[in-house]
């Protein structure tokens, strides 16, 4: 006989999550390790979707819980939703400051910054090519789609994470898969 | 019953071409809102068979976890104390309180000014 666990709803994980906090706040650093396991891998995930490079990934990640860890007596609300907020504008901020130092940046010559030529060794063509497509994409349909398809979340989870409508996100991820579509059809179709 | 059919053209004979756009049905099966059997047009299944390649690849990316050495490095790079955050309370920001200082001591001033006058 199998036994299911039961299965933490937001706002019990939200409950559980100030717990935390609280102790952190009372002096207990390394409280702070369980939120950081928590929240690293969907995090991670944004960030190399977003970069496409482990090593920025990495960077935005460690920076970004750095920051949460300053201010976390600022959380108000859902954690999860408030570090989320700090990657994804950190991601932003690395996208717009790439593009700025890359003064002759077209769309046919974005910097190749997802991996280095021998984790690109391994991969999958297609997926090499899915990643190099993503990064051609405008940032909020490139973020739309990294949450949707790669991260596999939910419209209404993105909703409420980005802070707009799901009908709002419908229209972007369709937009991305457009994109998409017609940058990948070329070989694959 | 044959006209019923779809039509499936030889490949070798076909030309190449783009796929088709993903029309709606199709952004609907994406979003997991109708079954792919639901996609009726030939056309529908070709896009479907390319996103349904590109979503396995996407399902790869999903496996990707935080590698091992980056919690530690994270937890060990952190400051001694977070912020508490009610410690200014007011949430007015340090040069608004100075400005307010300012303004409070110079109207003091002028206060002054006019009762020794």
């Amino acid at each position: 006989m199998t036994t299911t666990a039961p299965t933490a709803t937001p706002v019990d994980q939200a409950d559980a999550d100030q717990e935390i906090i609280s102790s952190v706040l009372a002096g207990s650093k390394d409280a702070f390790g369980i939120l950081i396991q928590r929240y690293s891998d969907p995090l991670y995930r944004h960030a190399l979707g977003m970069t496409g490079s482990p090593d920025v990934a990495e960077d935005i990640l460690q920076a970004s819980f750095i920051k949460a860890y300053q201010h976390l007596g600022e959380v108000r609300g859902r954690f999860d939703a408030w570090v989320f907020r700090i990657v994804a504008n950190s991601c932003k901020d690395w996208l717009k400051n790439i593009r700025r130092t890359h003064v002759s940046y077209e769309e046919d010559d974005q910097p190749s910054s997802f991996s280095t030529p021998e984790e690109e060794m391994d991969r999958n063509e297609l997926r090499t090519d899915l990643e190099y497509a993503l990064a051609r994409l405008p940032e909020s349909l490139r973020e739309a789609f990294v949450m949707k398809h790669v991260e596999g979340r939910s419209y209404e989870e993105m909703a409420v994470l980005l802070e707009t409508t799901v009908g709002a996100l419908k229209m972007r991820v369709h937009r991305a898969r457009e994109a998409l579509q017609a940058l990948l059809e070329e070989k694959y179709a | 019953m044959i006209d019923e059919l779809p039509e499936t053209p030889d490949p070798e004979k076909r030309p190449h071409r783009k796929t088709p756009p993903a029309t709606p049905a199709v952004q609907a099966w994406l979003d997991g809102e109708q079954p792919r059997e639901e996609l009726a047009t030939a056309d529908e299944q070709e896009t479907a068979e390319l996103w349904a390649r590109i979503n396995s690849e996407a399902e790869q990316l999903r496996k990707r976890n935080t590698p091992i050495h980056v919690q530690s490095r994270i937890l060990s790079s952190l400051p001694d104390t977070p912020s508490a955050g009610e410690a200014t309370g007011s949430g007015m920001s340090p040069s608004v309180l100075v400005a307010l200082g300012v303004a409070i001591l110079a109207v003091g001033a002028l206060i002054g000014f006019m009762l020794v006058r």
